[in-house]
């Protein structure tokens, strides 16, 4: 899999599969505000053949519109670049959609020295048995984020998805092109943001930033994203937000203990409030819903804070402690 | 989005073909089980997702139709309205034993106990992943059907298990994967989910609004006489207020949970917000908090979500200034200063203003705020 360090070392380049124009121009903005001299976003499949007219800064680009990911063939993928894809079809189509952009990497229509780098699924409502599958195919070859995710962000150089934000105020106030050593991990969009949010006006900057999407099998699992951290030389400190339901906080558990990861973690996994109905409820996220005493959030928070993370015993102590980190 | 109950009837349809079981209603009569089962002894079984239906007199054995019947009308006079009825069939309780098999991240986590039955439980240390070597017998033609069908756990409890290694089920509970019922495969079979638990009023009203729109909008009632009502946005943040709520002593004042995302119109937002209004003004109790906050919307439209939750509470203003109402509110996300400033105006005018924060207040200091305004 890349790692964050080569996504700040090389040109990033954006496939979009899907419309969504608020969206697709918040990479743009981001782009720009951030001093890169081109835009990411390289096309879009719209299943139109064309151009699409997008501001860049007080100027405007076009970006060529096409009619399928197998038709892309004029795509103009810079050599020695990483290609993504952000994903923003349906949930149903999200499997088919994914692997074929997966395929590209042997076609002639890429320069044979870019590599097909990752993605980010958008869609909610993606059937288990796909989010496997996509798991199954890639074998952690490539950094895919989601389903059901708001993206992946390297300050200054990717953003790839609504993560931060979509208006240029969002962009600017929440200064998300500016380097840092924390990095924040989610397993609910909002609260991603929220997380950037704390720790911008603690007065950190991030190394990076993703959203795993609240389903059952996140294609990026934590576990595989605190490897990331721990390899990252910008990261100093993660900030994790998990939910009850799941066991992905004791992959995480495992991980200290094989001393795979070493840095600093401050962690807070929501859902308490499970204990005030006779059985736990479905909440909102595909997998936050603890059929078992293991997987509440009291069980979790408990287990974490075994391990020797920091581990807040509500979100207002989560923000003290994001506020007392150095 | 999420794993949901199958009946016990469907499950076994799809899995056990070769099992005989009958789908009972109220107006099932005993001479359709007749004609179905001819004379041998059924069981008859309450088919609504329940777990213990033996410890809570949910299970009848040994019956003749017309006794099946009886026992039927008994049950739907308590409140239930699905019934499986099967054969009876004569076995040895020591060749009871439990099978489960759940989908996880690379496979099945699959656990068996040759101590099954309905003291499982209790025997609990029993229950490991060593599976007896006859079960690989059956095991991939389950494997198989459960992938055909999206099922993501199933329960076997008692299971019978013949010498061939060939599984007949007495109660089978599965999970189906909901985001999976729309696929073409699954439309063949046309499953309808066990409901969850019975549905009040208003409950039903958001689950419909829900399924008229692409955005998700969620809403479950916790105590109608409580104080604090949420209208909360994203699955994560209403989590974490929620959480917040209980965690600073004041969980048996949260009268609801609930969230809209995923860009709601503000029609949505406002049928919504009406919707739940209408139960905050049932509510009798003399001072009353509405919570209108979420984290910081990636795309969600700030001022326009806040366009239809300001409608809906213009039309009812007056009332809900009566009864005891202020209203706390922290959001961000696009347009985000004007739709604080709308809702800021609003509140200010009909006299129901708590707080309105923006981003750069944390998230559940508003849920500080409204133990200071009940307490």
């Amino acid at each position: 899999m890349i790692n964050i360090q080569t996504i700040r070392e090389k040109d990033n380049q954006i496939l979009v599969i899907g419309n969504h124009e608020p969206l697709i121009q918040s990479i743009l903005d981001f782009d720009y505000l951030s001093g890169q001299k081109e835009a990411s976003v390289i096309g879009i499949v719209t299943g139109r053949r064309g151009f699409a007219k997008y501001f860049w800064g007080r100027g405007e680009v076009l970006i060529p519109t096409f009619v399928s990911t197998s038709k892309t063939t004029t795509l103009p993928a810079h050599p020695n670049s990483n290609l993504w894809l952000l994903n923003l079809t349906s949930g149903r189509r999200t499997l088919s959609s994914t692997l074929e952009f997966l395929s590209l990497q042997n076609s002639k229509f890429i320069p044979h020295n870019t590599i097909i780098a990752g993605a980010s699924l958008f869609a909610e409502n993606v059937p288990e048995l796909h989010s496997l599958n996509i798991i199954e195919n890639n074998q952690l070859a490539k950094l895919i984020v989601g389903p059901a995710s708001v993206g992946l962000l390297v300050p200054g150089f990717l953003k790839l998805g609504p993560i931060g934000g979509i208006t240029p105020d969002q962009i600017t106030e929440s200064h998300i092109t500016e380097k840092g050593g924390v990095a924040v991990m989610s397993a609910s969009g909002g609260m991603t943001n929220e997380l950037i949010n704390i720790a911008i006006s603690s007065g950190h900057r991030l190394s990076f930033a993703l959203s795993f999407g609240g389903d059952r099998f996140p294609v990026l699992s934590p576990r595989d994203a605190f490897l990331l951290a721990e390899q990252d030389p910008m990261t100093k400190t993660v900030l994790y937000y998990g939910e009850l339901g799941g066991e992905d906080e004791y992959e995480l558990l495992k991980l200290k203990e094989e001393n795979l990861f070493t840095k600093t973690v401050v962690a807070h996994v929501a859902g308490t409030v499970a204990s005030l109905f006779p059985e736990s409820p479905q909440f909102g996220h595909a997998k936050a819903k603890a059929d078992t005493a293991r997987v509440t959030a009291t069980a979790k928070r408990a287990a974490l804070k075994s391990a020797g993370f920091q581990v807040s015993n509500s979100f207002s102590e989560f923000i003290e402690l994001v506020n007392k980190l150095k | 989005m999420a794993r949901v109950k199958l009946y016990e009837v469907d499950a076994k349809h799809l899995l056990f073909p070769n099992q005989l079981v009958f789908s009972a209603t109220t107006k099932t009569s005993s001479g359709e089980l007749t004609k179905f089962f001819g004379k041998q002894p059924l069981v008859v079984k309450v088919d609504q997702g329940i777990k213990k239906r033996g410890k809570q007199g949910l299970v009848g054995v040994n019956l003749q139709p017309v006794e099946v019947i009886a026992r039927i009308r008994e049950w739907s006079d308590r409140g239930f309205s699905h019934f499986i009825v099967e054969p009876m069939l004569a076995h040895n309780p020591s060749d009871e034993h439990y099978l489960s098999l759940e989908r996880v991240r690379g496979g099945w986590k699959i656990l068996f106990s040759e101590k099954g039955g309905i003291d499982v439980e209790s025997n609990w240390d029993q229950v490991t992943d060593h599976l007896p070597p006859i079960i690989h017998n059956s095991l991939p033609i389950i494997q198989q059907a459960l992938d055909k069908y999206h099922i993501s756990f199933l329960e076997l409890n008692p299971v019978l298990i013949d010498k061939k290694g060939f599984l007949t089920p007495l109660d089978a509970a599965a999970l189906i994967d909901d985001a999976a019922l729309g696929l073409a495969e699954l439309a063949a079979v046309s499953l309808t989910p066990v409901a969850d638990r019975v549905m009040t009023q208003a409950e039903q009203e958001i689950v419909k609004l829900d399924d008229s729109t692409p955005a998700s909008l969620k809403f479950r009632l916790i105590n109608p006489a409580g104080k604090i009502w949420m209208f909360l946005s994203g699955g994560g943040a209403s989590l974490v207020l929620a959480d917040e709520v209980a965690d600073l002593g004041l969980g048996s004042e949260l009268a609801n949970y609930g969230e809209y995302s995923g860009a709601p119109t503000d029609d949505d937002v406002y049928s919504y917000s009406k919707i739940i209004l209408k139960e905050v003004l049932k509510s009798q109790t003399d001072k009353k908090a509405l919570v209108i906050a979420g984290g910081v919307a990636n795309f969600t439209d700030v001022g326009k979500t806040f366009k239809g939750l300001i409608r809906a509470m213009d039309e009812v203003k007056e009332k809900l200034a009566k009864s005891g109402v202020k209203v706390f509110v922290r959001r961000g996300g696009p347009n985000e200063k004007r739709g604080l400033a709308m809702m800021e105006h609003f509140l200010q005018e009909s006299h129901l203003y708590g707080s309105v924060h923006g981003h750069e207040t944390p998230l559940t200091n508003v849920v500080k705020e409204v133990k200071e305004y009940l307490t």
